[in-house]
């Protein structure tokens, strides 16, 4: 019997929680049908079916599902029917959060919760939106669907509790557990100012950046990966550049995937829409997925140098701070250049701070490379 | 084409059709002969197709219904009229003991190609046993159908697919109606079980039957005025009934009312309310309005009638309370 279950969607993702089951138990699905929707630690996702079959639901909804643990077995179709009961699996865990009786506990009863209608409820579903911060306008106080729709688009954040849990447990252990070094170094940031005069209209300094560290890291490939259990590193075949973007729940780190086949047009519609979908709650799991690298840009506030908390289990972060006019030597003369400090932290059981060093070396090649060649 | 006619003459047209073609067809009724229907509607037609084929009837309803069932089991397409819809009562045993089941009892063998017309009488101050809506008797009884036209194109379209059918149909006409005119597309059909969306809207549903129907367009209009776009369905027949098109309206507007002359306790809007909530629970942001006839018996007095009858206004006040 094959199974559904919970795929491992971002890199920090340990478990996700059944938010609603699309089709009910005990109807026929087909392969690629969408079954279910889990809330992961920072999106809402759904999830197809594997393949056709007799849905039997073994998670109940509000239950929570390790990764590779069962929501679903699929009977074949046309199978003798088993008793509707609770199967056990081998991928299910034998403790903790998939338990038979997580699976039998009531679901949550709604009657606690604020009065609002069918509509309402669907809606705040939908868009993940907590009913109880709501303040009902229908008769009686009751929440009605306008409540739910006029909810600013930026406040809503899928499984916002669960977000900021996630974020707290994944920093307090890339910050406890990874022993880190930071390399940091100003460069001349001349190339970026010059290309940013050249592109059109709709490119930002970020995206050249973006472009910038994405060739450096070709470079040196020993700082795109992930840092596996056991020790060994896994090279990024791509780079799949994370780009940290502050929502009002907390950094969320959409992927730039692939970055390294983009041209600058491409990374900065894909920039954009990334940051627009992580700022605004929509942005969908397999965004938040697979990143080797990330780069975190505090450009836009008066910040030079900081220094940044590695996102296990990749093996370095790209911290940039603003770029700004400097006096500096040049040509033997007193001089003034645009600069920018860039501080590479990494996991130094990873890789190590030498790294570093070539990584600065080679963004500030390439930064000086892009007026001029821009594609 | 279209020819402008009043439902009546729309309906009559419908039933010449019928008695032009070569299947025996036969009309029966009290006053339909030579006297042309006791509102008027088959005017005409005995002189045209003589006083055997349309025939005047006894004032026994029971014995109507039974000849024309009768007439329909042994081959003869029958349509009779019941003069006013509160004399069907008369006749119930004949419509759903007989005519909705001989069908299923025989395992198919009889066919009842049957139309029972008759009208609704409403609001003309004629008393409490001769204005009533009763159309929800006959939802209630499998094997019937149910067709209330609210103008003279669904009137005629409706009434050409109910004269080919071989069912029994309860055909409910609105005497207020019938002087109404409209565009006819003759010789077209409109078949059973297709809802027509009079107007479209945004915000809340109206489903309305019959006279109503116009009372809803004109809520309609004042809401608009108002800033509330309504959408407002006329489901035509009632058995089959087109959810599909209540649900996908629902579904869009999130809020939804029925109206009808018919009296509130266990009218259509009580079935229409509890199918909405079982099929589209998750979509509704209001209570089911129904807006309806007092449940009393109906006066004959101008100032009662307007007391105890739905109209305009009381849809305003329901899709007001929707989206309050």
């Amino acid at each position: 019997m094959t199974a559904v279950t919970v795929p491992q969607l971002s890199i920090s993702m340990e478990e996700a929680k059944v938010s609603r089951w699309l089709i009910a138990d005990g109807a026929t699905v087909a392969r690629g049908q969408l079954v279910v929707e889990v809330e992961t630690d920072k999106a809402t996702v759904e999830i197809e079916s594997p393949t056709d079959g007799v849905l039997r639901i073994v998670a109940a909804e509000g239950a929570i599902v390790p990764v590779e643990g069962v929501l679903a077995e699929l009977e074949p179709v046309g199978a003798i029917a088993a008793e509707p009961q609770l199967v056990s699996s081998d991928a299910a865990p034998a403790q903790g959060a998939l338990s038979n009786g997580a699976v039998a506990a009531d679901p949550p009863s709604r009657r606690d919760g604020p009065i609002a209608s069918p509509a309402a409820r669907r809606l705040a579903q939908e868009r993940g939106v907590e009913l109880s911060v709501l303040r009902g306008t229908g008769p009686g106080g009751r929440i009605v669907a306008r409540d739910v729709q006029e909810v600013p688009v930026a406040s809503i954040a899928p499984g916002s509790e669960r977000m900021r849990q996630a974020v707290v447990a994944n920093i307090a252990a890339s910050w406890q557990q990874i022993p880190h070094v930071h390399i940091g170094g100003e460069l001349d940031a001349g190339g970026l100012v010059a290309a940013r005069a050249e592109a059109g209209a709709g490119v930002t300094v970020t995206d050249l950046l973006i472009l910038a560290v994405v060739r450096a890291l070709g470079e040196v490939p020993e700082l795109n990966g992930l840092l596996r259990a056991g020790g060994t590193v896994e090279r990024g075949q791509s780079v799949h550049l994370s780009l940290a973007v502050a929502t009002p729940d907390g950094v969320v780190a959409p992927v730039l995937r692939d970055a390294e086949t983009l041209t600058l047009a491409q990374v900065a519609e894909e920039r954009r829409r990334l940051v627009e979908a992580a700022r605004s709650g929509t942005i969908d799991g397999r965004d938040l997925t697979g990143g080797t690298c990330t780069l975190t840009n505090l450009g836009a506030h008066p910040v030079d140098f900081f220094a940044p908390v590695v996102s296990g289990p990749q093996v370095a972060m790209i911290a940039t701070g603003r770029v700004a006019d400097r006096v500096v030597p040049v040509d033997g003369l007193i001089g003034v250049r645009p600069r920018m400090w860039v501080n590479v932290a990494i996991d130094h059981r990873a890789a190590d701070g030498e790294a570093g060093g070539r990584l600065l070396a080679a963004l500030e090649r390439q930064i000086a490379r892009l007026p001029g060649g821009l594609t | 084409m279209t020819t402008n006619l009043t439902m009546s003459e729309a309906i009559n047209q419908a039933l010449r059709e019928a008695l032009d073609r070569p299947e025996p067809t036969m009309l029966i009724g009290q006053d339909i002969g030579p006297y042309g229907g006791a509102f008027g509607v088959t005017r005409g037609l005995a002189e045209a197709y003589g006083e055997e084929v349309v025939r005047d009837a006894p004032l026994c309803e029971s014995g109507t219904v039974g000849y024309a069932i009768g007439l329909a089991i042994t081959g003869v397409r029958a349509v009779c009229e019941i003069e006013f819809f509160d004399f069907v009562g008369v006749a119930m045993d004949q419509i759903f003991n007989q005519a909705a089941k001989l069908h299923y009892f025989t395992g198919g063998k009889l066919t009842v190609p049957l139309v029972i017309r008759t009208p609704i009488v409403a609001r003309m101050g004629m008393g409490p046993q001769h204005s009533q809506s009763l159309e929800s008797w006959f939802m209630h009884v499998p094997g019937i159908k149910i067709a209330i036209p609210s103008n003279a194109a669904d009137a005629y379209g409706l009434l050409r697919s109910a004269l080919l059918d071989r069912n029994p149909v309860l055909f409910v006409e609105n005497v207020r109606l019938y002087g109404r005119r409209g565009e006819v597309a003759v010789g077209e059909q409109i078949p059973f079980g297709k809802a027509r969306i009079a107007r479209e809207g945004t915000d809340a549903t109206v489903v309305a039957l019959s006279g109503m129907v116009d009372e809803a367009l004109a809520a309609a209009e004042t809401l608009a005025g108002r800033g509330i776009s309504v959408e407002v369905i006329d489901p035509r027949t009632l058995a089959p009934l087109d959810m599909d098109t209540i649900l996908t309206s629902l579904r869009k507007t999130m809020r939804l009312a029925v109206a009808h002359d018919a009296h509130r306790t266990l009218g259509f809007g009580a079935e229409i309310a509890a199918r909405c909530m079982e099929e589209a629970f998750d979509y509704l942001d209001a209570p089911v309005e129904r807006v309806a006839c007092l449940d009393v018996p109906i006066p004959c007095t101008p100032s009662g009638i307007d007391a105890v009858y739905p109209d305009a206004d009381d849809v305003v006040a329901a899709v007001e309370r929707l989206v309050a």
